[in-house]
Formats: C-alpha cells, sequence, structure tokens
C-alpha cells in the first residue's frame, strides 16, 4: 500500500529521518512512537508530500506521491491546526471536507453527527469560527473531518494530545470502528493508546527506526522497557 | 525592575524574528520611516520660508501653531489607531514577583519610545533651529518649544486613552478621521475659518506663556488615568480581550453549481468576508471607484496616457491589492489544501476567477464616469481586459515566489505582514505597461491603434485563461515546498 524507499531527509548536516526501508500493508494499523525530536511528524509530513525528501521517496499505491496527486483522493489527515481553516464554522468546515469526497451537505452532517457525543455538543450547530474554539475542541473537528468521506489512507499525527481523558478513551474506539479497510498510521508519544489500538508498532529514534514490530504482549515488554529509559 | 524591563524590551526588538529573518520587510519599512523622517525634516526646515512668501504680512509663528494644531489632531486620532503600546510584554511578567504599579509604570512609558514622538520633532526642531533668532527676540522661543513638546507628550498619552475608549466603538476613529479630512478641506477652500481661530488662540498661548504649560497638564492627567486603568485591570483577559464573534452564514447559492471550483471561490468569498485586512481590500476598491472624481475638472484629463492609468486603478483595484498575496491569504490553512482532493489547478482556478469576477462588477459602475467623459467608456472596458487578461497572470506566475505567511486574524490597519519590497514594486510595470504600449502610436497619431492593442493582448490573455492558469500552477508546484515551509512558519 504504502512504500518508503531509501528516505531521508537532512537540514544542514543534520539528519533528521533516514528511512532505507518501509513497507505498510492495506488494513494495517501502524502506531508511530518516539520521543520528542524522534521524525514521527517529519516522517508523516514527507508521505503526505508537504515537505520534499533529501533522497528517495515514498510511493502510495505505485504512485510517487511527489508526483502524482492521485493518493489525495484516498488520503486523509490531520496534522496540526494548518489543517483548519479558521474562518470558518465547524459545520461550514465539515461541509467543504465533504464536498471533496462527493458528500453533500446532508451526507456530510449526518455523519459527523454521528460524532455528537465525542463533541460533547459543544461544536455542531454553533455559530463559533474555529479560531475561536479551544485547542481541545478544533482538534476534535480536524479529526472527524478526517473521517469524513471514507478515506483508505488515514494519517494522524499525535491525535491524543490536548484532549481530556474521557475523550481520548472515546476517540480510542472512533479509530477502532473506522479502522475496517483502512491503513491508518498514528504517531504518539503516549505509548499506552499506542499499544491500546495499533497492530504494528514502529519506534523512532533520532530519525531510525530502532523496532518494527507487531502489536502482541512481547513487543509491550520490549517498548516499555524502552522508554523507561 | 523598571530598567530590567527595559532592558528587556529592548533585547525583544533586537532579537525579534521580524528584524532579521524578514529583512526586506524591515529594510522596506525602514526606508519608508527614513523617507517619511526626511520629507519632515526638509518639511520643517523650509516651512518659515514657505509660509513668509504666503503670508507676506502674517505672523508665521502663529500660522504654524494653526497647521499644527490641525497636525495634532489627526497625529492623535491616528495614533490611537495604530500606535502599538507593548501590551503583549507585559502578559509574560504578570506571573512573577513584579509590583503591578511597575508593570503599568513600565508599559505606558515605553510608549513614548514611539516613532509618532520622533515625527512632529523632526521637523519642529529645524524649524525652531532655523528661526531661533527671531523667536528669541519675540520672546516665544520658550513658549512655542514647550507648546509643542508637551503637545506630542499630551498625544502620547491621550492616544493611549482613546485607544482603549475607541477598542470597542471601533468605527469612531474613522468617522472623526472623515470629519476632520472634511473640515481641513472646507478650511483650506476658505469655507470655513477654523485656521483662524486655532491661530488666535496659538496667538493667546504665545502672549500669555504660562499656557504653553497647559499640555504638559494634560499628559500628565492622561498618565495617571491611564496609570489608573490599565492598574485596575492588569489581567490577561483584559489586556487581550478575546473577541468571539458570531459566525453569520454566507449563502451564494449560485456558485454551488460549480462544483469544486465553485466550492473554493465560496470559500475565497468566506475568506475576504471574514477577515479584517482581506475586507479592507474591497473596502479600498470601493473608495477607488470615487479616484477619477479628483481629475476630472483639472487640465490633467488633457493627458490622455492618465487615463490608462486611471483605467488600471478602478476596474483593477481589488486584483491590484488581493493578487499581491495570492496564495498567502491561505498559508494558514495551506497544508490543508496541499493534502485534500484539491489539485493545485482548482486553487488557482479559483483566484482567478475571484479576482477577474471582482473587475467586472468595478467595471460596471465605473461606466457611470462615461457620462462626463465619454471617452471612458472606451478606455474603461480596454483597461478591464487588460486586467483580467494580464494583471491577474502577472501576479499568478509571481505567486510562485511569494512565500510569506500571513496570519489574517491581525488588524488590517498598518499591516504589512506578509508585503515585502517586490509587492510594491511589481506594480510599476503593471501600471506603465499599458502607458508603455500605447506611447509609440500616440506619437504616430493614433492612440486608438495602441489602445487597441492593450485591450487585444489583455483578451488574448482572457481566452488563453486557461492554458496560463495551468502554466502558473506548474510554476508553483516546483516551487510549492519552499513555499509551504514558509507558510509554516509562525512569527
Amino acid at each position: 500500500m504504502i512504500r518508503f524507499e531509501n528516505i531521508s531527509k537532512k537540514y544542514g548536516q543534520t539528519e533528521v529521518l533516514n528511512i532505507p526501508e518501509l513497507e505498510i500493508s492495506k488494513n494495517e494499523i501502524i502506531g508511530l512512537v518516539g520521543n520528542n525530536g524522534a521524525g514521527k511528524t517529519t516522517a508523516f509530513s514527507i508521505l503526505l508530500d508537504l515537505i520534499k525528501p533529501t533522497s528517495g521517496r515514498v510511493i502510495s499505491k505505485n504512485d510517487d506521491v511527489s508526483q502524482s496527486e492521485e493518493w489525495k483522493s484516498y488520503t486523509a489527515s490531520f496534522l496540526d491546526d494548518s489543517f483548519l481553516i479558521g474562518f470558518l464554522t465547524p459545520d461550514e468546515y465539515f461541509e467543504f471536507i465533504g464536498t471533496l469526497a462527493n458528500m453533500n451537505r446532508k451526507e456530510t452532517l449526518e455523519f459527523v453527527n454521528k460524532y455528537e457525543v465525542f463533541f460533547n455538543g459543544e461544536i455542531i450547530g454553533k455559530k463559533k469560527y474555529l479560531r475561536d474554539l479551544s485547542k481541545g475542541n478544533q482538534k476534535k473537528v480536524g479529526l472527524v473531518a478526517a473521517l469524513i468521506g471514507h478515506p483508505e489512507v488515514l494519517v494522524l499525527d499525535e491525535p491524543f494530545s490536548n484532549l481530556d481523558p474521557t475523550s481520548q478513551i472515546r476517540l480510542k474506539k472512533i479509530i477502532q470502528e473506522a479502522s475496517n479497510d483502512k491503513t491508518i498510521l498514528i504517531s504518539s508519544h503516549d505509548l499506552n493508546h499506542v499499544l491500546d489500538i495499533c497492530t504494528r508498532v514502529i519506534l523512532l529514534e533520532k530519525g531510525l527506526i530502532i523496532k518494527d514490530i507487531p502489536n502482541d504482549s512481547a513487543a509491550v515488554e520490549e517498548i516499555q522497557t524502552y522508554f523507561a529509559g | 525592575m523598571f530598567w530590567t524591563l527595559i532592558r528587556h524590551r529592548w533585547k525583544s526588538f533586537f532579537r525579534s524574528p521580524a528584524l532579521t529573518q524578514q529583512l526586506f520587510q524591515s529594510i522596506f519599512m525602514g526606508l519608508f520611516f527614513l523617507y517619511l523622517a526626511l520629507n519632515f525634516l526638509f518639511l520643517g526646515l523650509f516651512a518659515s520660508k514657505i509660509l513668509r512668501k504666503a503670508y507676506p504680512d502674517g505672523n508665521i509663528y502663529e500660522i504654524m501653531g494653526g497647521i499644527l494644531i490641525y497636525y495634532f489632531l489627526f497625529d492623535l486620532i491616528i495614533r490611537s489607531l495604530i500606535q502599538k503600546f507593548p501590551i503583549l510584554e507585559v502578559k509574560n511578567y504578570l506571573p512573577f514577583n513584579i509590583s503591578k504599579s511597575t508593570l503599568t509604570h513600565f508599559l505606558i512609558s515605553t510608549s513614548l519610545t514611539s516613532f509618532f514622538n520622533l515625527l512632529p520633532l523632526l521637523g519642529i526642531v529645524p524649524f525652531i533651529a532655523s528661526n531661533w533668532g527671531e523667536m528669541l527676540s519675540l520672546g516665544i522661543l520658550i513658549p512655542f518649544s514647550l507648546v509643542i513638546l508637551g503637545w506630542i507628550l499630551a498625544n502620547n498619552f491621550l492616544g493611549f486613552l482613546l485607544d482603549r475608549l475607541f477598542r470597542k466603538e471601533s468605527k469612531i476613529p474613522y468617522i472623526i478621521i472623515s470629519a476632520l479630512a472634511l473640515l481641513l478641506y472646507l478650511d483650506y477652500n476658505n469655507y470655513v475659518q477654523l485656521s483662524g481661530y486655532f491661530r488666535d488662540a496659538f496667538h493667546y498661548v504665545l502672549i500669555h506663556p504660562w499656557m504653553s504649560l497647559v499640555p504638559f497638564l494634560v499628559a500628565i492627567i492622561s498618565y495617571l488615568l491611564g496609570f489608573q486603568l490599565i492598574k485596575n485591570n492588569l489581567y490577561i483577559e483584559d489586556l487581550i480581550p478575546v473577541k468571539v464573534t458570531e459566525a453569520k452564514s454566507i449563502q451564494l447559492g449560485f456558485l454551488e453549481r460549480y462544483g469544486l471550483a465553485g466550492k473554493l471561490m465560496l470559500l475565497e468569498v468566506k475568506l475576504i468576508m471574514r477577515n479584517k485586512r482581506a475586507r479592507m481590500m474591497v473596502f479600498i476598491a470601493l473608495v477607488m471607484l470615487a479616484y477619477p472624481m479628483i481629475f476630472l475638472q483639472g487640465e490633467i484629463m488633457e493627458m490622455n496616457w492618465i487615463k490608462l492609468f486611471i483605467g488600471t486603478f478602478v476596474t483593477g483595484m481589488f486584483a491590484l491589492n488581493y493578487g499581491q498575496l495570492m496564495l498567502s491569504w491561505n498559508s494558514t490553512h495551506f497544508d490543508l489544501l496541499a493534502t485534500r482532493k484539491i489539485t493545485m489547478i482548482d486553487i488557482f482556478r479559483a483566484k482567478y476567477y475571484i479576482m477577474a469576477f471582482s473587475c467586472v462588477v468595478l467595471l460596471l459602475p465605473a461606466l457611470l464616469y462615461g457620462i462626463i467623459y465619454p471617452e471612458f467608456l472606451w478606455i474603461f472596458p480596454i483597461m478591464f481586459l487588460y486586467n483580467i487578461g494580464i494583471t491577474i497572470f502577472i501576479y499568478m506566475f509571481l505567486a510562485a515566489y511569494n512565500s510569506k505567511r500571513i496570519d489574517l486574524s491581525k488588524s488590517a490597519v498598518m499591516n504589512y505582514e506578509g508585503i515585502t519590497i517586490a509587492h510594491f514594486l511589481i506594480m510599476v510595470p503593471i501600471i506603465i505597461l499599458p502607458i508603455f504600449i500605447r506611447y509609440p502610436f500616440a506619437k504616430m497619431g493614433h492612440p486608438v491603434l495602441g489602445e487597441s492593442l492593450i485591450a487585444l493582448l489583455g483578451l488574448l490573455g482572457f481566452i488563453f485563461h486557461k492554458t496560463l492558469i495551468v502554466r502558473s500552477t506548474n510554476l508553483f508546484r516546483r516551487n510549492r515546498y519552499k513555499i509551504m515551509a514558509a507558510f509554516r512558519k509562525k512569527n
């Protein structure tokens, strides 16, 4: 489904990412973990053609993501607030994202209404611009918007940060429910959340993949030992 | 502690990313202020000569005073609008063990370093210096100097108070400025005699020197009032009021019929209507519709090339202003546009249609000038074609090099974020090109041919707009990583 080939990213002399090879198959839920500066966001940004790798390429369904724009039709992502349009209301934003997935207003609103509990009644139908929402609510809007249109590939950077504990638990459920027929990539430095939902855990350290293991009980211990330092 | 804060302020100025990273912008702003400063300097040096010539039998110091009253009135209002008080910097110090009084004194007194205080001095000091002998013999040197100095201080602190007053009623300052401008115009054309009263008032001050202390009194009272106001409200939520605007829905049903392009255009319309700075562009374009009026009576209308210039501005003002920042308008949500099922061509297409549409909207009322000057019925459509076929595309191709992030939520007045020196320079060829094309034909006695050629070029640009959009998009795509990285960089 997705293949990193000889990817490296350097800023000046510092190499922040070096992935000689990484193959992600359909229906996998990848948890990308690592401490600050491990290269998680850089890896996602290269995958989404937001930054240019110093060398190598990322292939998504046979296409180089930097050459073809085809991947955009089946990939949805939420990395940070530059994925939000501050001067729209949440409803308008959902509707806009819905149009891109060929959904009309009614279909889109029906879809997002399923997440009313997650939104805690603070988002849908409110006459507030996104820029005026709290960080947590902004995050919820971005996350649910990424689910609109059932994308085949879902990329979420630190989805659990800025959310309250209840919302974190609800989000895990939402991701699991949505995972049918989807390839999901999640980055986090919160190990527990990742271990709860992922099928495969990739551990990055200073730009290198130092562990790439299926999520089973052996893996849990291995990675916990790593983070314990 | 007070001086530690001052030292921090010094550091924050010299270490600000705006000064180092946006070097070009800083240089441009620097040049702009230097230009203003030089103007004031020369004005101050030659003011007495000019006044003596204009009023051979008047007292030039009193006349100067009358003019200065107008200046200071404008100065006060403009200060309240754009003079920035370093309120945000205080925010970082609130949690520490520093008394509120110290913070407040710091906050208000650092406002003295403003350029607004320097500017009048640049004019007044040479004025006084070049006339000091005469002023001394008239016994007005000290009261004159004092009253000016006091007034600068008074305006500084009063502006601070007014800024907080106007914050709730943001339209008032614009009304006052318009009223003042109207008064000045009427006064200049001798419909009213306000400057006469101002002169008398100034005369009174000069013969009663103790009166020159009044501005100082105003300054002190304003300082104390400001001090009380700030000190009692030194909370983050008061310093930086959280404004939550209620969203107004914008329905443009007809755009929905155009699929993705229509959706993106609707997004663009919302961007324009819901963000102050973009809304300002609409306002400026509408004001520019009145621009030809300045020329209507003058001999300047004899110069035919100037009509091309007017035409470019009147029909293209929105495109000229909005197009300058092109994709920067979307910089805060560009990553979304870049990763979703939208191609760059869709985005460029929406931008093109919005700007071309603005030209249509401006052309229609502009044609009313044809009632007075029938030539405009010919010139305006030509310049309209030029704008939609050439001007907009110059900007679309430049978008590939324009990598400045702008934060839409910031205010519009004197906001040059994202504007570089290149933005101003590029306007020059856009304006000159049609005049240049027409020139040889006009010399040969066939200006109409030249004008037709401009129209033809514009028309060609419009006919091939789809190809040109693709070309400009390709150019952008080649530079996209650099531009996206710059869009992500917050100041």
